[in-house]
């Protein structure tokens, strides 16, 4: 199984107006295709940073990332856009639906980006929102959902576009447990049912249980995985 | 922390908006003081030419003259006057005119025009129409048998420099009088209208054309050291004319024969301590009445440049509308816990007016001074335009585009801009006092 | 999702991503194939357009403009279809470019080939046909000598790329072909004149010859990024017939230079105005980037400089343009290229824009993107509706001005003519300014014969005029006199108007058939019949005169004696100009024929009135051909030059005003714009994270900008309608201003109506839309330089 994310060496340091911070140290590890990983780690230790490094939009101080063995660095702007589109689904901790479309529409969007038809867009869209358990709230719009709900509509997002990897950084820290769970199990499924890899950044101990493997990491280094 | 203070730091807080609402102001106020400042040039030129080609700034006739213009409106023994005008502080100039219209005619040629008597040196202090000499030269006082011809009476009767035309004139008393005389000189007034009609000869000659002899003449032409004043003189020179009432009589006239006098002829009579005595025999017309078209023009002008000024300011009032409603939007939050922690509507009302001037006053200012710099160069440095449009051949003044700065030119512009000052935050100001706290301190 | 990356099935429609994975040989074999890959319908017209490059076609559009400065009276709707022509011109020679050269694109442009396939290689051959077929209709449409120009033209510039001769391939002479691109539309330029003149004058062969050989230069750089792709596939152009890469580049600096310069030898021989030479500033930039060609010896390197110099030359052109003739419509014609020039890119309409990604464009689709900006717009629906409000409102004010100025100007001329001025005069040599009574025409009947021939004249008249005195009692006044034919003097002017028709007739009555006999008629020896006059206002005024008293007419004849006569005064007329009201003075025209000692065909004028305005100049030319060259022919803005003037001094203001208007209006949208911009950065970088592009981000703004420029067009047309129906209908009465009425060129009817033009109107919503998008750049430029995780961090 070829790794889809490479991860070498990467460092990250933020030049505010004080002094830099580190936000992560000489990183390196890598994610196997179909895999279920979560990042874990305390706030402010890192994980985001390496979320976005991972996600294409931030670019790491030194060290590289490969996606299926493409080195980021070396890519234009358009082409990251283009890996993003392609290889690359999202999943936020505050859901971030685009406010005026519909959930239908928001799952379409990316779709609509890859410039697929409209005939294959409306069978992908029913069939994703089938799978996240939405097909009746088609047309509603993010404000009459539901947190758990919306989350949802973000994975159906996330997974419309048959991205090789999803990147979720903490996609359960605004959910009650419950909700939690269920959208826990419904990534699971998912990761089963389309092969896709999924990386989380948490520290909500559910995912953790969940994932099939675990980098901890802490003040900007890793400390253990497993 | 003074709320005047609040506000001028607010008004920071978004310096690209804030950048963006005083360049709107300012750029109105700038543009609109240039616009004013041209159009004043334009009326200022427009004035000059005419009341300096011709027209002059104020005329004494009989009552009636300016609109019969008939040689039976001659006033009479007019030195006195004359001496007694020219003593006025504000005077420049005067002089007297015979105006007639006569028939003139060269070889075959024929052309009615409008023939008019000066004292050629008085003339010069009055107006300027000397100086459109093309060809030839001035009249002098003593000139007898010479005239002065338009370039284009020159032209229909194909008649050159030192050529003997013929004058006839249909006297004041009936008789037809005709004259052999010399062109002295030809002229260019700027005017197609006097272009078209004017001849000039010696006041001694037209005196003889009409029958009027050294005594009587048409009018009295004045100028003025200036502008200013022009009620007042008009006002002296009517009181010095009070004491000149001697030929009335022949006035009630052909046309009201028989000697029944009707009410509203009684009215021209007025109860003195010496008895019944005419007033308005004379009339006293400054070039406000006498150029009563161009006077009109300029009315109608100003109403399109008011107009203009309030399409511009309420298309500006409604761009501040937008930008304070953001601009406390943004702040609804901050507004919120001001009005929990106990600051009263009226105070943050207070400062969102405060923000709204000084935006307004930062743009008055940038504007003037955009506004007063354009005007000023355009002052300076005017540029020459050609034109056939009627208005601008009023005459010998070729009119450029000069900007005038005034006080209407600067204020017009200013005082819109504060009443768009007043008038912006009220939008804004109703959102405050519907602002409840609670609800405001929970929205993102 | 896998592909078939090998075997093919070449007759299945494919779907976009497998057509992608295929190798480029087999993708050429697949469009060759005719089969299409799916598209929708907007898609189809949208690659049409980019196949077309608007932004290179630009040149010719300002050529032509350049073309139709040389010559005058030009109407504006051959002045819009001969743009059109030019703009296809070029279009349509993208096209076949791209479709003869579609399989060395392929390599070189994938994007392109992508594109073709998107398109279908059948439609774009359909397009082609039909873009040729435009092209011969519009050229019909203009005149003759450009449809002749346009068909025997056109094969020859089709013939760069295609084959029999496939000029492409003769290095000069290819150039040459190349040049045509920029010469075709100057020539039609010259040829969309009107009048009858010389079609070409030095002048315009001069500016002929430069554009020739400044466009010849262009080509030559042009070739030279090619030149190593050109020389591996062993074609010879004009840069790979040098030995490398920098002698051709050098070889192109020195013919652009000389190119450049040859506008002063014009200048010297004065065929162009001096001042033209400002525009060779541009030799700056042109130099500084030709030096940049010769040192880059790069091909993508060096599509960037030919990128940098079609924008110098660009630059150049308009220069050139604005300084040869400084009016409105080059004004105009220079923004619109300007706009499409950079818009092209932001808009993503243009196909060589695609080469740097290698999988093609992803066109997205503009529903969806103007469906979220509508909704994005009404997020804040106070904002909006108050941004809608001043666009509405700069909309609905500029349709009035427009309307206003058209009906105002148009009755100024219409007034001018019905006042007796008529559209075309007929004197003898130079009597409208002399009125000389010896300047007399001999009117016959063979004359009278043609000019009832004319199509275009709606009605004439014969006049006598003639200077005089006329007199009342001890009072006199010098006028002009016109002795005119009762009858049809009424066809031409409108002094038989009563006042209640809004005649200047205010009181008595117009002049009879009978009003020049004299004496005691039908025998009746008790009235004494006098010949008829009507007079002016102010002549009643100033003599005191009333209907039916008899005044002195004195006139001097042909022969020089001065006659009287006396006449009865019949009617009064009162127009707004006041000299004329204090000096006209009309009698029947035998009896002027009597005064003046003419024959009953002597006349002093013919004036006739057109049937529609466009019609007098070319039948004024036809007036001058056909008749004597002893005549004067003037048309109206001949006689009044002031009233012209006077039309172009109030354009200047309407203009001066409509663009303060449209300043503040544009700073507020920006304010909204950049608004709505900050508060959604958040947002937008989310977008961002998730794939889009910055390009669909920008089409997002633009197409908010869009949406309120459209719905303000819509909203304020709605808003001014009832003003233009009353300002059409009732009009806007000025009589309170009797004396300055003149001044404001207003001669009778002291009523200003407005007249709505639809293709002023629609020109102002293009403008109004236009406006909007090139001020929306700047928030568009703003929400796409941030950062993606600084932007999802914003707050």
């Amino acid at each position: 199984m070829s790794a889809v994310v490479r991860v070498e060496n990467v460092s990250k340091t933020y030049k505010g107006r004080g002094v830099p911070v580190e936000a992560l140290h000489d990183t390196s590890f890598s994610v196997g295709s179909g895999e279920f990983t979560a990042i874990c780690g305390p706030s402010g230790s890192g994980k985001t940073t390496l979320l976005n490094i991972i996600g294409t939009i931030d670019s790491p101080t030194s060290g590289s990332v490969f996606i299926e063995d493409k080195d980021t660095a070396t890519l234009s702007k358009k082409q990251l856009a283009s890996i993003r589109l392609s290889k690359l689904g999202f999943i936020f901790q505050s859901y971030n639906l685009i406010p005026v479309l519909t959930c239908q529409e928001n799952a379409e969007f990316v779709l609509l980006l890859q410039g697929v038809t409209q005939g294959q867009r409306e069978e992908i869209v029913n069939e994703v929102l089938k799978d996240v358990g939405l097909e009746d709230k088609k047309h509603a719009f993010p404000r009459e959902l539901s947190g758990g709900q919306q989350q949802r509509v973000a994975v159906a997002r996330a997974i419309a576009s048959r991205p090789k990897l999803i990147l979720a950084d903490e996609p359960t820290a605004n959910l009650d447990s419950k909700t939690g769970k269920d959208l826990i199990d419904l990534m699971l499924e998912l990761n089963q049912k389309y092969e896709v890899t999924f990386l989380f950044s948490t520290h909500d101990p559910m995912v953790m249980e969940a994932a099939k493997k675990i980098i901890s990491i802490k003040d900007g280094r890793i400390v253990d995985t497993k | 922390m003074p709320i005047y203070k609040m506000a001028w730091r607010n008004i920071w807080r978004n310096k690209r908006r804030t950048g963006l609402s005083i360049a709107v102001v300012g750029f109105c106020i700038g543009i609109l003081i240039l616009f004013i400042a041209i159009i004043n040039g334009l009326q200022e030129q427009i004035i000059k030419s005419s009341v300096n080609t011709f027209t002059s700034y104020i005329q004494v006739h009989r009552k009636g003259f300016d609109k019969e213009k008939s040689l039976a409106g001659f006033i009479e023994k007019t030195d006195d006057m004359q001496k007694q005008i020219g003593k006025l502080p504000s005077v420049e100039g005067v002089t007297a005119r015979i105006l007639s219209s006569a028939l003139i005619s060269y070889e075959n040629y024929s052309s009615g025009c409008l023939v008019v008597g000066i004292e050629p040196s008085n003339e010069k202090k009055v107006t300027f129409f000397y100086r459109g000499i093309k060809e030839g030269h001035f009249l002098e006082d003593q000139d007898e048998d010479t005239i002065l011809i338009t370039k284009t009476i020159a032209q229909r009767i194909s008649a050159k420099l030192n050529s003997e035309i013929t004058i006839m004139v249909q006297g004041y008393n009936g008789s037809l009088e005709a004259r052999n005389l010399k062109i002295k000189g030809i002229l260019d007034l700027g005017n197609p209208e006097l272009n078209q009609n004017l001849v000039i000869v010696t006041r001694k000659t037209a005196g003889e054309l009409t029958g009027y002899k050294s005594q009587k003449i048409s009018e009295l032409a004045i100028r003025l050291k200036g502008n200013k004043g022009l009620q007042k003189t008009t006002n002296e020179i009517k009181n010095i004319l009070k004491k000149h009432k001697s030929f009335y009589g022949e006035l009630v006239s052909e046309k009201d024969n028989d000697l029944f006098v009707e009410e509203d002829i009684e009215d021209n009579f007025i109860k003195t301590e010496k008895g019944i005595e005419f007033e308005k025999e004379f009339e006293v017309l400054s070039w406000q009445d006498l150029l009563k078209a161009i006077v009109q023009f300029i009315q109608f002008e100003n109403s399109v440049v008011h107009f203009i000024l309030m399409i511009v300011y309420v298309a500006v009032i409604l761009i501040l509308f937008n930008v304070f409603i953001m601009s406390i939007m943004e702040r609804k939050k901050e507004f919120g816990i001001m009005k929990a922690v106990g600051t009263k509507s009226s105070q943050l009302i207070f400062m969102v007016c405060i923000e709204s001037f000084a935006i307004v006053i930062i743009g008055i200012i940038v504007g003037s001074a955009i506004g007063i710099t354009a005007s000023l160069t355009l002052y300076f440095f005017p540029l020459e335009i050609a034109s056939a449009v009627d208005i601008f051949n009023q005459g010998m003044l070729r009119p450029q585009v000069l900007a005038i700065l005034n006080m209407k030119s600067l204020l017009l512009p200013i005082a819109g801009a504060l009443i768009t000052g007043l008038i912006a935050p009220l939008l804004a100001c109703r959102e405050i006092t519907k602002l409840n706290p609670a609800e405001a301190m929970h929205s993102s | 999702m896998s592909t078939p990356s090998s075997l093919p099935q070449l007759s299945k429609k494919l779907t976009l991503r497998q057509f992608q994975e295929l190798p480029t040989d087999l993708k050429i074999d697949y469009v060759c194939s005719g089969v299409e890959l799916e598209h929708n319908f907007i898609d189809k017209y949208k690659i049409i357009v980019m196949l077309g490059r608007p932004r290179t076609c630009m040149v010719g559009v300002l050529a032509y403009a350049l073309g139709y400065s040389y010559v005058g009276n030009v109407y504006a709707p051959i002045i819009l279809f001969g743009a059109l022509l030019s703009f296809l011109w070029s279009f349509s020679a993208n096209l076949h470019n791209t479709y003869t050269d579609f399989k060395e694109d392929a390599y070189n442009l994938p994007g392109r080939l992508y594109l073709v396939a998107r398109l279908g290689y059948r439609n774009l051959y359909r397009s082609l046909i039909v873009c040729n077929i435009l092209k011969i209709i519009i050229a019909a449409f203009m005149n003759l000598p450009c449809l002749i120009f346009a068909v025997l033209v056109q094969p020859l510039v089709h013939q760069y790329s295609f084959p029999p001769l496939r000029l492409k391939g003769r290095p000069i002479i290819g150039v040459w072909v190349f040049s045509l691109a920029v010469v075709s539309p100057f020539v039609l330029g010259v040829l969309s004149q009107q009048t009858s003149d010389p079609l070409f004058s030095t002048e315009s062969i001069a500016m002929m010859l430069f554009l020739t050989v400044w466009f010849m230069a262009k080509g030559f750089f042009k070739n030279v990024p090619d030149y190593y792709g050109d020389k591996a596939a062993n074609l010879t152009t004009s840069a790979t017939i040098f030995s490398s890469w920098k002698s051709a580049s050098i070889f192109t600096l020195a013919c652009t230079v000389v190119a450049y310069l040859a506008l002063i030898p014009i200048a010297i021989f004065n065929l162009v105005p001096l001042k033209v030479l400002i525009s060779l500033i541009w030799l700056i930039p042109v130099v500084i980037n030709c030096l940049k060609l010769i040192e880059v010896n790069d091909g993508a390197k060096g599509n960037y400089c030919l990128k940098i110099d079609m924008l110098i030359s660009v630059g150049f052109i308009i220069t050139l343009l604005l300084l040869t003739k400084f009016n409105i419509l080059n004004i105009v014609v220079t923004v619109f290229s300007l706009f499409i020039l950079f818009g092209s890119d932001w808009f993503g309409i243009d196909s060589r824009r695609n080469q740097d990604t290698s999988g093609g464009s992803n066109l997205g689709d503009e529903m969806i993107i103007a469906k979220i900006a509508w909704r994005n717009l009404w997020r804040n629906r106070r904002r909006t509706l108050i941004t809608l409000c001043v666009m509405s409102f700069s909309v609905a004010f500029m349709i009035y001005m427009v309307s206003l100025a058209t009906g105002y100007h148009k009755g100024i001329i219409a007034n001018s003519v019905k006042a007796g001025t008529s559209h075309i005069q007929i004197h003898k040599e130079t009597f409208h300014s002399v009125l000389k009574s010896d300047l007399f025409l001999e009117w016959n009947s063979k004359m009278e014969e043609k000019m009832r021939s004319y199509n275009e004249v709606k009605a004439y008249s014969l006049r006598i005029k003639s200077l005089g005195l006329a007199s009342y009692t001890n009072k006199a006044q010098n006028i002009t006199l016109w002795g005119v034919n009762p009858k049809t003097e009424p066809t031409i002017s409108v002094f038989h108007n009563e006042v209640k028709n809004k005649g200047p007739l205010v009181e008595g009555s117009y002049l009879k058939e009978t009003d020049y006999l004299e004496g005691y008629l039908d025998n009746n020896p008790h009235v004494f019949h006098l010949p008829g006059v009507l007079i002016g206002k102010k002549m009643a005024e100033h003599f005191d005169i009333r209907i039916g008293s008899s005044m002195v007419v004195t006139l001097q004849s042909a022969g020089g004696e001065i006659k009287q006569n006396l006449f009865q005064v019949r009617g009064i007329f009162q127009t707004l100009i006041p000299t004329y009201d204090a000096r006209t003075v009309i009698i029947h025209h035998k009896m002027a024929q009597k005064m003046l000692s003419y024959s009953s065909s002597q006349f002093s004028e013919v004036a006739i009135v057109v049937n529609d305005y466009s019609d007098m100049k070319p039948l004024a030319e036809k007036l001058k051909s056909d008749f004597s060259s002893s005549f004067e022919i003037l048309t109206w803005d001949q006689i009044h030059p002031n009233l012209v003037d006077f039309i172009r001094v109030d354009n200047v203001f309407i203009v001066f005003f409509v663009v303060t208007l449209f300043v503040v209006t544009s700073i507020g949208i920006v304010i909204t714009l950049l608004m709505s911009v900050f508060e959604r950065v958040h947002e937008f970088g989310v977008m961002l994270a998730i794939g889009m592009k910055e390009s669909n981000l920008k089409s997002l703004i633009l197409a908010e900008s869009l949406w309120l420029s459209i719905v303000s067009c819509i909203c304020g047309s709605i808003l001014i309608s009832p003003v233009l129906y009353m300002g059409q209908t009732q009009g806007i009465d000025v009589s309170y201003m009797l004396e300055g009425a003149s001044l404001w060129a207003i001669s009778l009817d002291p009523t200003i109506y407005t007249e709505f033009s639809l293709f002023a109107t629609l020109g102002c919503f293009a403008l109004v839309i236009c406006v909007t998008l090139i001020v929306s750049l700047y928030p568009a430029k703003k929400a796409t330089k941030m950062e993606i995780v600084q932007a999802m961090n914003f707050v």
